[in-house]
């Protein structure tokens, strides 16, 4: 493949004074992105933790940062599969419909917004939230933050912790550090 | 009988066999319960908990009323919260998510038979079609409510916290509802003299991460009432210490102020005057600047900018993401007006002044009374009305906000949500806000949002 042969390339000029050495590689990487982006008809396959495979176009595959920089650095083998142990195929079809819909759907994004995340409930959007996070998802990443700050918003500790189910554990620490923690509890 | 004994006995040896190694067998139980009972919560919470990363992320977007109550939702969530990254974090970004939200921190006193001086915060969306804009009052503690409690300018935003400058010298987050007044100074006149006026400037210490106040006085001879020109006291207030200390560095010699600037110039840890110098007869304008971290003065030379000070105004102002000094200039008089920018093109070379650009006459503006961001200035309008100006808007370039202040009072700042909290460096304490609804407005019935106290 095209991409080993850069990397023999990277190789060879490691010899070469540092800053010409990183100016080289910066212009490889140009050339390895312009490569993987002129391989349109090959779609890249991902294995999700529960053995479903997806082939996703490399148009879906950019907004996936971490994925396209798996690519675009250790020369992985697109032929094979590549795995992503923590998501699962529910989530990433979640994820693929998302990302298809940002890009081309522009006239009712707002309205696929609403429906997508009506779909959702709290354990499914936290999920979705962290394999946004894992794939380095900019567009998902900030509406799912977004939504979860709308969802929040003007609400008690109480709806707070319910909603994310954490364990209140202010009572028992506040004792023990009264002076400290008085401070935010009189701020509220 | 012997077999009967011989049996019970080997039978109770055996029980006894049996036994033992349960009762051993026991003591490691509970503890391996245990670990296995937290390895779960320890997975059970790797799955409910979000990573500390994407939780600030989160709760970057919030405002600070929010936060405050996220707080007391958990150990690790205050841990957060109060994290010195988290807060700078959040002062960076939280303010600069929405572009075309514009929030002002404004003072300005409505009636002009009183001294009275109202804080307001006013709100707008740049995209809104119907231009609404929302406000709502901040009101000092009660004892700040007498006839003689006043504030003429601010000085901020620096990390979201605010001074007014008035009687007395207040220190505020307005998001955080602090509102802390400033200790008594002990420095005294020279004998024979007194201080009439006082100039104040406010900054951040990042060498000592302490906020500092200075403050320069003038003297006057008790005797004759006669001012003694050239000769300046300055003390400086430290935050962490929560006192005033006299400063032995002097004012250069000779420089007088013209007064406070109402717009903050906070640029390179110095604050800014705008001055002059008398030469021979022939005033000459300069810049006053005091180094927060070094605690020196320094004189900056300033060309010729303006024919003379009757019939030109010059206001400082930051300029290049509060990189240098600038000075619009703007005639005294005249219904409409237009204006020159300067600026220095490199903070520390007194040579680099340019005329940056000029803008053709505008209507409704008079007088520049705060600063926005990159090129957008507030200004009065000569019925004393607040007016928004934005020299590089394509649309709305101007924006009358509705609010008056008599007298040139008013004064605008941009308002920044910070968690930069007053309160904690010491033991003092420091008074909260009511926040209310209302807003006695003597030219108009505005909507005000409901903005309740958490």
């Amino acid at each position: 493949m095209v991409i080993t042969a850069k990397g023999k390339e990277i190789l060879e000029i490691a010899e070469e004074p540092e800053y010409v050495m990183l100016a080289k590689v910066e212009d490889l990487k140009m050339d390895m992105l312009r490569i993987v982006e002129e391989e349109e008809i090959k779609k890249i396959r991902l294995k999700t933790s529960d053995e479903a495979t997806f082939e996703v176009e490399p148009s879906i595959l950019k907004e996936m940062k971490r994925v396209q920089s798996l690519i675009n650095t250790e020369a992985i083998d697109t032929s094979v599969a590549i795995p992503l142990p923590n998501i699962t195929s529910r989530n990433l079809s979640r994820i693929i419909d998302f990302c298809w819909e940002h890009q081309y759907n522009t006239e009712n994004l707002e309205e696929f917004k609403g429906r997508f995340l009506k779909s959702l409930n709290h354990q499914e959007l936290k999920e979705l939230l962290l394999a946004a996070n894992y794939l380095n998802i900019k567009t998902l990443f900030d509406f799912l933050c977004n939504s979860f700050t709308d969802l929040i918003q003007n609400e008690s500790p109480e709806f707070i912790r319910d909603f994310f189910n954490i364990l209140n554990d202010t009572n028992s620490v506040k004792s023990m550090h009264a002076p400290a923690f008085q401070g935010s509890i009189d701020d509220d | 009988m012997p077999t009967i004994t011989m049996f019970l006995i080997c039978f109770l040896l055996s029980l006894l066999l049996f036994l033992i190694p349960t009762k051993i067998m026991k003591i490691p139980c509970p503890t391996l319960t245990m670990l296995r009972v937290r390895g779960k919560q320890e997975m059970v919470g790797m799955e409910q908990y979000l990573p500390r990363e994407v939780l600030s992320n989160i709760l970057t977007r919030l405002p600070v009323k929010d936060l405050l109550k996220c707080k007391c939702v958990c150990m690790s969530w205050f841990d957060l919260l109060t994290d010195p990254h988290f807060i700078a974090n959040y002062y960076a970004v939280h303010n600069n998510l929405q572009s075309q939200e514009k929030h002002l921190l404004v003072i300005r006193r409505p009636f002009s038979s009183a001294l009275k001086t109202y804080i307001s915060v006013l709100s707008w969306n740049v995209n809104d079609p119907k231009k609404h804009v929302f406000s709502y009052d901040l009101n000092p503690p009660c004892e700040f409510n007498s006839k003689h409690k006043y504030w003429t300018e601010i000085l901020g935003p620096c990390n979201g916290l605010y001074l007014l400058e008035g009687n007395p010298n207040v220190l505020m987050n307005p998001s955080l509802r602090q509102f802390r007044a400033l200790p008594q100074s002990h420095v005294t006149s020279p004998i024979g003299f007194y201080f009439l006026t006082d100039y104040a400037g406010f900054g951040f210490d990042p060498k000592t991460s302490d906020y500092k106040v200075v403050v320069i006085k003038d003297l006057w001879l008790k005797e004759t009432d006669e001012r003694k020109l050239g000769y300046w006291t300055a003390e400086l207030f430290s935050l962490n210490s929560n006192s005033w200390r006299k400063l032995n560095a002097a004012v250069p010699f000779s420089t007088e102020i013209r007064g406070s600037s109402p717009v903050y110039t906070y640029v390179n840890n110095c604050c800014h005057w705008w001055g002059f110098v008398d030469e021979s007869g022939r005033k000459e304008d300069v810049v006053l600047a005091f180094n927060m971290v070094n605690e020196s003065f320094r004189k900056i030379k300033v060309p010729s900018l303006r024919s003379s000070s009757k019939d030109e105004s010059a206001t400082l102002a930051p300029f290049n993401e509060y990189g240098t000094i600038g000075v619009i200039v703007y005639p005294v008089r005249g219904k409409e007006k237009s204006f020159d920018v300067w600026l220095m093109k490199d903070y520390w070379d007194e040579g680099s002044w340019v005329k940056q650009y000029s803008v053709e006459p505008v209507e409704a503006i008079h007088k520049v009374v705060g600063y926005y961001g990159s090129n957008q200035f507030l200004w009065s309008s000569s019925n004393n009305g607040l007016v928004w100006y934005d020299c590089e808007a394509e649309l709305e370039r101007i924006k009358d906000l509705e609010v008056c202040g008599t007298n040139g009072s008013s004064r605008a700042a941009r308002y920044m949500e910070s968690l930069v909290s007053l309160k904690g460096r010491n033991e003092f304490s420091c008074q909260f806000f009511h926040v209310a609804r209302l807003i006695p407005n003597s030219i108009d019935q505005r909507e005000s949002s409901n903005f309740p106290i958490c």
